[in-house]
C-alpha cells in the first residue's frame, strides 16, 4: 500500500495530460470544420448551378421533338436532377418562348397583357403608362435585359411578377415568335384581344377555342400553324372574318422553343437564374444570375 | 506499520512537491505555447477567410456582369467596372493608397457608395482574356470599350499583400474571348 500516493499523481497526471490532449483535438476540429464549412458554401455557390448548365443543356438535346415544344417535356418545367441532389436542389426551367417578346410585340398587345395580370392581381402598375414607357424605351434601342424594366419604372417586385409573362430574349437568327404550346394564358389572351378591329367579335370565338384546346392537351406541331389547318384544328367556323383573324395569329405563333429560362433553389432559397439557348454545338449564356449560398442559414 | 498504510508519508509527499515543482513550469509553458499558437492559428485562418470571401465576392459580381451597350465593360490594369444583373448599378474594383475598394453607383455614374474591402494591397493587376486568329489565349491588361465588345471571356485578378499573393480566374458566363492581333 505503500504506493497509493504515487498512483493518486500518476493519476492526476494522467488526467490532466488527457485534458491537454481533448482541448486541443477539440479545438482542432473546431478550427477544422470552420474551415470546412466555409469552403463548401464557396465550392457549391461555385459550382452547382455551373455543372446545372450542361446538365440544363443535356436535357434539351435529348429533346424528342426537335421542332415542337409542349409542356411535359422533360426540361420543362421542374426538373429531375441528378440523385445526390435530389434532396436539396430544385432546377426549374421555363421557355422564354412561351412570353411576350418586349422587343417586338405591339403596344397595344403589352398593354392588354398588363390589363389582363391586373385583373388577376399579378401586376399593379398602370398598364397604359407602361406599355407606353416600354414602347418609348424600346424606340431609342432594344431591350438586352429584362432588368432594363428598372429604367422605364418598374421596380423590383413587379418585374419578378412580369417574369413569366415576357421575355427581351429571342434565338439568334429568328424573329422572336411565342410558343402556342406553352404560352400561359394571358398571353394567349392578349394576343387574340388584339386582333385587327375587322375581326370583331370572332376574337372571343378565337380565344374560347384557344382555351378549349389547351384544357384538353391538344398539342399543335408546326404544320398546325398553316391558317387552315390552325382554324380548323381550333374547330372554328370558316368564313373570310375568322380566316383572316386565324392567319394573322398564326403568324405570331411558332411551336418551337430555342431559350430557356433556368431557376434554382437551394434548400428553399432560390439563388441562380440564367437564360440559356443550347445548340448542338454550344450553350449560348444569354443571361447570368448568381447569388451566395447559405448552406447553415439560421 | 499501521499509520503508514493509512495516509501519505512526508517522504513521498515531498518527492511529489520535487516532481511536481520540475514538471509544473514545462507544462504551463506547453499550454501557453499551445494558447499562443491556437490564437496565431486562428488569425491566419481569419485573414485567410477573410480573403477566401473577398475573391469569393468578386468573383460572384464578375459573373453577374451584363452586358449592355449603354454601360459598357471598362477594364483597366488596375481597376475593372461594369454594370451589375439584378440591381443594375456600375460596380467598381479598384486599389486606391494601398486599399481594396468595391464600389456602387447607378449607371450614369452617380453618387458612388463605397465598401472597404481589405488594407495592405501593393500591388492589384488585372487581366484579360483575349484570342488570337491561331486561337491561342493571351491575357492582356485592358478591355476594350469602344467599340462595344461585350463581357470578356475571362478576367484573371492578381492581388499582393504583405501575408503573400492571391490569383484568382474568373470564367464570365455571357462573355467572350477578345480578338487579339488586328
Amino acid at each position: 500500500m505503500r504506493q497509493r500516493g504515487s498512483v493518486l499523481i500518476a493519476s492526476v497526471w494522467t488526467l490532466s495530460v488527457l485534458f491537454l490532449l481533448s482541448t486541443s483535438l477539440a479545438f482542432y476540429a473546431s478550427v477544422f470544420v470552420r474551415s470546412a464549412r466555409e469552403r463548401t458554401e464557396l465550392f457549391v455557390s461555385g459550382t452547382v448551378f455551373a455543372s446545372s448548365v450542361p446538365w440544363m443543356a443535356r436535357l434539351f438535346s435529348e429533346d424528342v421533338s426537335a421542332v415542337n415544344d409542349a409542356p411535359g417535356e422533360a426540361w420543362l418545367g421542374t426538373v429531375t436532377v441528378p440523385e445526390r441532389w435530389r434532396r436539396d436542389l430544385w432546377i426549374e426551367s421555363r421557355d422564354e418562348e412561351s412570353k411576350l417578346n418586349l422587343n417586338s410585340a405591339p403596344g397595344p398587345v403589352l398593354q392588354e397583357l398588363f390589363a389582363s395580370l391586373k385583373r388577376q392581381q399579378v401586376f399593379l402598375a398602370d398598364e397604359s403608362e407602361t406599355a407606353r414607357a416600354i414602347v418609348e424605351y424600346r424606340a431609342h434601342k432594344p431591350f438586352e435585359h429584362l432588368e432594363e424594366l428598372a429604367l422605364v419604372g418598374l421596380d423590383a417586385e413587379a418585374r419578378e411578377k412580369l417574369k413569366p409573362f415576357v421575355t427581351v430574349y429571342a434565338a439568334k437568327g429568328l424573329a422572336p415568335r411565342v410558343n402556342l404550346n406553352t404560352a400561359p394564358p394571358p398571353v394567349l389572351e392578349a394576343m387574340t384581344r388584339t386582333l385587327p378591329e375587322t375581326a370583331g367579335p370572332v376574337r372571343e370565338t378565337i380565344l374560347s377555342a384557344l382555351r378549349r384546346a389547351r384544357e384538353a392537351g391538344v398539342v399543335f406541331t408546326a404544320e398546325d400553324l398553316a391558317p387552315d389547318r390552325f382554324a380548323s384544328k381550333l374547330g372554328l367556323p370558316r368564313n373570310p372574318e375568322t380566316d383572316a383573324a386565324v392567319a394573322t395569329l398564326a403568324a405570331e405563333f411558332t411551336t418551337d422553343s430555342a431559350l430557356i429560362r433556368v431557376e434554382m433553389t437551394y434548400r428553399k432559397r432560390r439563388f441562380a437564374e440564367a437564360v440559356l439557348e443550347p445548340t448542338r454545338d454550344e450553350t449560348r449564356v444569354l443571361f447570368w444570375r448568381e447569388r451566395k449560398v447559405a448552406l447553415h442559414a439560421a | 506499520m499501521r499509520s503508514s498504510q493509512k495516509g501519505v508519508t512526508l517522504l513521498e509527499l515531498l518527492v511529489a512537491l520535487a516532481l511536481f515543482a520540475v514538471a509544473a513550469p514545462l507544462v504551463a509553458n506547453a499550454l501557453f505555447q499551445g494558447v499562443r499558437s491556437a490564437a496565431k492559428v486562428r488569425a491566419s485562418i481569419d485573414a485567410r477567410r477573410a480573403e477566401d470571401r473577398l475573391f469569393a465576392r468578386l468573383e460572384a459580381d464578375l459573373r453577374n456582369a451584363l452586358p449592355l451597350s449603354q454601360a459598357a465593360f471598362i477594364g483597366d490594369a488596375d481597376r475593372f467596372s461594369f454594370p451589375l444583373a439584378g440591381s443594375l448599378k456600375r460596380v467598381t474594383y479598384e486599389a486606391k493608397n494601398g486599399a481594396l475598394l468595391r464600389s456602387e453607383s447607378d449607371l450614369k455614374g452617380g453618387d458612388a457608395s463605397r465598401t472597404f474591402l481589405g488594407d495592405d494591397v501593393e500591388k492589384f493587376s488585372v487581366e484579360y482574356a483575349y484570342a488570337d486568329p491561331s486561337g491561342k489565349i493571351t491575357f492582356l491588361p485592358y478591355w476594350t470599350k469602344e467599340p462595344y465588345a461585350g463581357l470578356p471571356r475571362a478576367v484573371r485578378v492578381r492581388m499582393v499583400r504583405s501575408g503573400g499573393v492571391s490569383e484568382s480566374l474568373v470564367t464570365l458566363p455571357q462573355g467572350h474571348f477578345g480578338k487579339a492581333g488586328e
